[in-house]
């Protein structure tokens, strides 16, 4: 992203930025949401704790994606950046899931 | 206090914050303006429901011989009765029960039918729907003001709620570098760009917690369906969670009487005040729904909790206010924090409050908007506004107090109207007025183009006192309703007289410096 080198941000392209945050952010806090949830062994009934814990979890990483994802220097970056860490997000849910199974 | 952020991150943020808050604003006006009403949604439906003639509600020791006369009578309301301890209002007997099927929701639901007995004993019944006016309101809070089915209308709001966590994260960021400098610095009087600017920060700041809250919890009322989706995707479920529901093929058993059932509850949860009591499933379930001042309610207005209805054990303590697990009542927090239900009346006032500085603050966000982009036009030499600005110029005044005007109409309608409001009364005519008013915003002249619509929402809004106190007979909610909307619409008329005066042009009496927030 943006640390340590001083070549300006531009402004220009930020809502093709914010598009790739709104829908990888989907993507990376619905996969967090997973993972944790099967890391904790938590059951998916809206009546447990866990359940509506996860549920909680959801809206602020995909809020904070929200305001970060319009530092990346571009829209594929965004797009790479994001989804990559998506991807390794709902490969680390798919391995979990294999264990335990 | 200094706090440095580099040039061009400012830069983007500040027009990240000024695009983001004008795709998002009309709408959150919307969610504002209506949630605000809707802090005092059931006092609102207790005023506009016209009570059914009935006999007094019989005692709580006479309920058995109520309830037995009333299946009797009608056997489908085995299915699911309730006994209400202080009858009053939206609720006016001690029992009832819906044949419409099933427990209203979002504001549309079937009629209810009202038990009492008479002198003789005899059993008297009627049936009416609930006054649908508040939560229509409610529900327009809800869907951000958007006539679309609640499935469509929600993940649109989700979408807007990013938005809006957006705009604050920016609008921040914007703000802070200046906090020191600003935030004292509020000047109603001097050009009208400054006067909003201040004013837009100034409520931006204040209200930050609330409004960090209201965008984190609408995300997750907006998506709490498909999240679900994905967990049940995801995660795996324990084969204990198939087994049947116990109570489906278990014989009918004696559910104790109300005052019975009330005394277990006061042994097991003492100082919880019980509101209803619903026995379900001809008697083989039992919920209740309560209140307590002291402790956040996971819903807007009460907590619940099941009961075993031949015992009067508390079976589930997972929503039952002070008596919840530690992770659920953290859980509730969040909830009572959107809904304002902890604290009781001091609390609904203050969300009311911060509501309605919610909503100025999106009104003022778009006007700031408008008078920056302007300004920069007429830098680069346009003469006329460009159709954006001439559009959201005309738009936000029409959208606003559009919305204002036709909650307002919807308040007096709502004791007046046949049938408490059945069909789709109320949406005719809050988007008939709200079209009005944008329809009046674009035909005026420019100059009148915030004016008319003020004008229109304040007469109606003024309107809603003397329905309030003479629709009804005089009570406190009423009188309170009454003062609320003389406040707010002679606030209106004073917006409307200042707003005669046109807007100070840019001089050179007014310093050049950059604009922050728009």
């Amino acid at each position: 992203m943006s640390a340590g080198t001083a070549t300006p941000i531009p402004t220009a392209g930020w809502s093709a930025r914010l598009l790739a945050g709104l829908l990888t952010g989907a993507a990376l806090s619905l996969g967090t949401m997973a993972l944790i949830g099967r890391l904790l062994d938590c059951v998916p009934s809206p009546q447990t704790v866990g359940a509506q814990a996860l549920m909680w979890l959801v809206a602020p990483i995909w809020c904070a994606v929200m305001a970060a994802c319009v530092l990346f220097r571009s829209a594929a970056r965004a797009w790479i950046v994001l989804g990559g860490a998506s991807a390794l997000v709902w490969l680390g849910w798919w391995v979990v899931q294999e264990i335990a199974a | 206090m200094k706090i440095r952020v580099r040039s061009d991150i400012l830069h983007l943020y500040r027009e990240l914050h000024s695009w983001v808050g004008i795709l998002a604003g009309l709408f959150l006006f919307v969610a504002f303006y209506a949630g605000a009403i809707s802090m005092f949604e059931q006092p609102l439906q207790d005023w506009a429901t016209r009570p059914p003639v009935l006999p007094a509600p019989v005692s709580l020791s006479r309920t058995p011989e109520l309830i037995e006369r009333a299946l009797a009578a009608h056997p489908e309301a085995a299915a699911g009765y309730s006994v209400i301890l202080t009858p009053a209002g939206a609720h006016p007997a001690r029992l009832e029960w819906s044949d419409g099927g099933g427990r209203h929701h979002h504001g549309r639901g079937g009629a209810t039918v009202f038990a009492a007995l008479d002198d003789h004993g005899a059993l008297v019944t009627a049936r009416q729907p609930a006054s649908t006016a508040a939560g229509f309101i409610d529900v327009l809070h809800q869907q951000i003001g958007l006539p679309l089915p609640h499935d469509i209308a929600m993940p649109i709001m989700g979408v807007i709620a990013l938005l809006y966590a957006t705009a604050l994260t920016s609008g921040t960021l914007v703000f802070l570098p200046t906090l020191a400098r600003n935030l004292f610095s509020l000047k109603l009087f001097g050009s009208a760009q400054k006067a909003w600017l201040d004013l837009h920060n100034l409520l931006g700041i204040f209200s930050l917690p609330f409004h960090i809250v209201m965008a984190v919890t609408s995300v997750v009322f907006a998506f709490h369906e498909q999240v679900f989706v994905v967990q049940h995707l995801t995660l795996s479920t324990p084969p204990a969670m198939h087994r049947p529901h116990p109570a489906a093929g278990a014989p009918p058993v004696a559910a104790l009487p109300p005052d019975a059932i009330l005394a277990a509850i006061a042994r097991q949860a003492p100082g919880v005040a019980v509101d209803s009591i619903d026995y379900l499933q001809s008697g083989r379930a039992m919920r209740i729904s309560v209140h307590d001042p002291r402790y956040s309610l996971r819903g807007p207005t009460s907590g619940f909790a099941t009961v075993d209805p031949s015992t009067g054990r508390i079976l589930s303590r997972d929503y039952l206010p002070g008596q919840q697990p530690r992770g659920m009542s953290v859980i509730t927090v969040f909830f009572a924090l959107h809904f304002g239900s902890f604290g009781g009346t001091p609390v609904r006032v203050l969300y009311l409050l911060l509501g309605l500085g919610g909503a100025a603050l999106f009104y003022g966000g778009n006007r700031l908007w408008v008078v920056a982009r302007r300004r920069r036009e007429q830098r680069d030499g346009r003469v006329r506004d460009s159709l954006g600005t001439r559009l959201l110029d005309r738009l936000t005044p029409g959208w606003s107090f559009g919305c204002v005007g036709g909650c307002s109409a919807v308040l007096c309608a709502a004791p007046l109207v046949a049938d408490n409001g059945s069909g789709s009364v109320f949406a005719a005519l809050f988007y008939g007025v709200f079209t009005a008013a944008v329809a009046l915003a674009f035909v005026v002249p420019q100059r009148l183009s915030e004016q008319a619509p003020l004008w229109l929402a304040s007469v109606l809004t003024l309107a809603v006192a003397p329905i309030a106190v003479l629709a009804r007979p005089v009570s406190s909610g009423a009188l309170l309703l009454a003062g609320a909307a003389l406040l707010l619409g002679a606030g209106l008329a004073a917006l409307a007289r200042r707003s005669g005066r046109r807007e100070v042009p840019l001089t050179s009496r007014h310093r050049p410096r950059p604009v922050q927030a728009a």
